[in-house]
């Protein structure tokens, strides 16, 4: 997907369940570096896929390493 | 008002049958029986039948492992199907299962593997059970617990056998069911004894009072099972009363809330439990227009326990989800802890929520809740856990043991069959908690109208000049404020020059400004409360300590505070770094140890061959 739009999307959803607020997010940001509790990222995974309308494997969100990443993995499952 | 389900004819109270037995009877029902939904994929369906063939063929296969009635296996298996059933199996030859909670990501890894073994040692467990993309971190643990013997995946116990196993009436009111952990923040877990008498009383008052349960009743449950509520409250009772049960990983809750209460709607389910953080999330994030279009007419009893409930969380969750024709009084507020089996009181069925106001001055400066007055604003608001189950008691006591009379705060005491025979293997920790005048809660309340209160933990209270404040009457209001990271707030007191002194350490966002945001903050509490804090500490996200299920650590984080240690943690960039590190050295070590292992059991079981065929038996 587009990448600007995953950023604005992935900030939405960090904003909306822990108040995180994110300046200069790039695809390149190292999502545990970010200090978001793991509950709480899986909230923020949960509400980029309700948000895609997508379904993504727990496991495969455990070895995300970037936010770039993500977005590879969004991509797959949108091409299915 | 007791009432029994006719239940095909088998009655269920105290006196049994046990979980195992119960099983075995409805054996012939082959239409109804659990369901596990699946994040991907159809929903897994086991009927009891089946559920009844499952339970025999992996005791079995424990029997094979060569475990005998009475010897422990940890269980650290993530998937909800695979532990239920792995766990009747054993609890069906008279293994007694430890269940321990698997690893949630790949960080704090080192704390992860360290607080597993501590609970693998303590309860002498012979074997760890787990599955076959987990093991791979766990190996390691052959090393590091002299107990442990080997490492067994799930995946083998799917493996059919003939399921012979010994007649379940050899399962006695006196033989451990299962150790139940329980997750001291700082201190070493201590494993609660639940013996099958214990689980029976327990299950007879959640099923046959608290809940009435009738035919019609549908469980549904994301709770994981490694701890009480959704073990015993979803796992153990619903399959000893027939009740059929659809099961969510916990992981499907927390990414879509929505769906905990869209699939009790899907399933014309009527009991669920959670504690209160969930109703809160579950209205938060379950949409409107979702809402309409459920139907919660059916639901009869939403359990909350495990955390204090806040009165207006569950309000707004009531009146979130009132469109899909959701009854206030199917809120139902409980009180209960392991060391006691699960439950101890709920409220009635028929009765809604009820919070009793309570007149803050007498409360704080003499420990007596009082009621307030109607246009007494700075009422507090405590709700009520109902009565206790029958044959059990609630007593409140002061600091000496003696009894205290209605509405006087102290310590909680429970009495009755629920309580267990205590600790395993502590008996130091186990006189301390377990008295002869009952069970030592550690919480502090009060009892109005034969109906039990809880306010707070005893080690948490905050004694300022004379006055008891709990630490949530302070968080609450301090989570609301802008700028704060709700549900990210602590508060304690240490001691100050003349009393002691109030501290508050919050999370913020990323771009408030800290000063201002401070004296709101102290602002706030003086208002709601009448309090000054003495110092207002506004941390970085994620710089508050927390257990490894997400829970504040109020203790440590004061511990932190003290010693100049706060927010020292969250350098987080480092330690992402490290956590890397970390995995791969833990996936190696554990290969290792497993390669070793498998070495030394080839050979041992190589020579047993021949030992046999020496014996003629091979």
């Amino acid at each position: 997907m587009d990448m600007d739009a995953l950023l604005s999307l992935f900030a939405e959803a960090a904003d909306e369940i822990g108040q995180y607020s994110f300046d200069g997010l790039s695809k390149d940001t190292a999502i545990a570096e970010l200090g978001i509790d793991s509950v709480e990222l899986l909230e923020i995974f949960g509400y980029v896929e309700e948000e895609l309308d997508i379904e993504l494997d727990d496991e495969d969100l455990a070895g995300l390493k970037t936010i770039g990443d993500l977005g590879k993995l969004i991509s797959s499952q949108l091409d299915d | 008002m007791q009432r029994k389900r006719k239940n095909f004819g088998f009655l269920r109270d105290a006196s049994g049958p046990t979980v195992p037995a119960a099983i075995e009877q409805y054996a012939f029902r082959t239409e109804d029986g659990l369901t596990f939904l699946k994040p991907k994929g159809d929903p897994s369906f086991h009927s009891y039948a089946d559920v009844y063939a499952e339970m025999k063929k992996r005791g079995k296969h424990f029997l094979d492992l060569g475990l005998k009635k009475g010897d422990r296996a940890a269980f650290i298996i993530p998937d909800p199907e695979d532990f239920v059933l792995t766990f009747f199996g054993a609890m069906s030859v008279g293994v007694v299962p430890v269940p321990m909670y698997p690893p949630l990501s790949f960080g704090k890894l080192d704390a992860y593997i360290d607080a597993s073994a501590k609970i693998i040692a303590a309860s002498g467990a012979r074997v760890l059970v787990t599955d076959k993309k987990v093991q791979n971190i766990l190996w390691s643990l052959i090393d590091d617990v002299k107990s442990l013997e080997d490492i067994h995946v799930v995946e083998q116990f799917w493996e059919d056998n003939d399921g012979d196993i010994p007649p379940l009436d050899q399962l006695t009111h006196e033989d451990v069911a299962f150790l139940q952990y329980t997750s001291g923040s700082t201190s070493l877990p201590k494993g609660v004894i639940v013996t099958h008498g214990s689980l029976l009383a327990n299950l007879d008052g959640i099923m046959n009072v608290g809940l009435r349960i009738d035919d019609d009743d549908i469980a549904v449950s994301w709770l994981p099972l490694y701890h009480d509520m959704g073990l015993i409250g979803f796992t153990l009772a619903p399959i000893w009363y027939g009740v059929p049960t659809v099961y969510m990983p916990p992981t499907m809750f927390i990414k879509r809330p929505s769906r905990w209460m869209q699939t009790m709607s899907d399933y014309g389910a009527s009991i669920a439990f959670a504690p209160n953080f969930a109703f809160a999330l579950a209205a938060k994030r379950t949409k409107p227009e979702d809402v309409a279009k459920m139907e919660l007419s059916k639901v009869k009893a939403l359990g909350c326990g495990a955390e204090p409930n806040h009165p207006g969380t569950l309000n707004a969750f009531l009146d979130h989800f009132a469109p899909a024709g959701l009854q206030r009084k199917c809120l139902l507020p409980c009180y209960g802890m392991a060391e006691a089996t699960l439950a101890i009181a709920f409220i009635d069925l028929e009765e809604e929520l009820t919070a009793d106001r309570v007149n803050a001055e007498t409360y704080q400066t003499d420990k007596i809740a009082a009621p307030a007055a109607e246009d007494d604003e700075n009422a507090l608001e405590f709700v009520s856990c109902g009565r206790p189950f029958p044959n059990h008691n609630v007593l409140v006591v002061d600091t000496e043991g003696n009894e205290l009379p209605e509405r006087h705060v102290g310590q909680l005491v429970v009495q009755g069959p629920s309580v267990t025979p205590g600790y395993f293997e502590e008996p130091e920790k186990t006189a301390i908690t377990f008295k002869e005048l009952g069970l030592m809660t550690g919480d502090l309340g009060y009892i109005a109208d034969g109906e039990v209160y809880v306010t707070g933990r005893m080690k948490d209270v905050i004694i300022l000049n004379g006055r008891n404040y709990d630490p949530q009457s302070i968080e609450w209001v301090v989570q609301d404020i802008d700028g704060i990271r709700k549900g990210n707030v602590v508060a304690f007191s240490i001691p100050g020059e003349r009393t002691e002194e109030l501290v508050i350490v919050a999370e913020t966002k990323a771009d408030v400004d800290k000063e201002v945001l401070s004296k709101v903050v102290a602002t706030a509490v003086r208002e709601a409360l009448a309090v000054s804090a003495g110092d207002v500490a506004l941390v970085g996200r994620g710089e508050l300590p927390k257990t490894s299920s997400g829970k504040l650590q109020r203790a440590k984080t004061r511990e932190q505070y003290i010693s100049g240690e706060l927010g020292v943690e969250g350098a987080r960039t480092h330690d992402a770094r490290t956590q890397k590190t970390k995995l791969v050295k833990h996936v190696a070590k554990s290969a290792v140890v497993r390669a070793k292992h498998e070495v030394k059991s080839t050979v041992k079981s190589k020579a047993g061959g021949l030992l046999n065929k020496i014996a003629g038996k091979g």
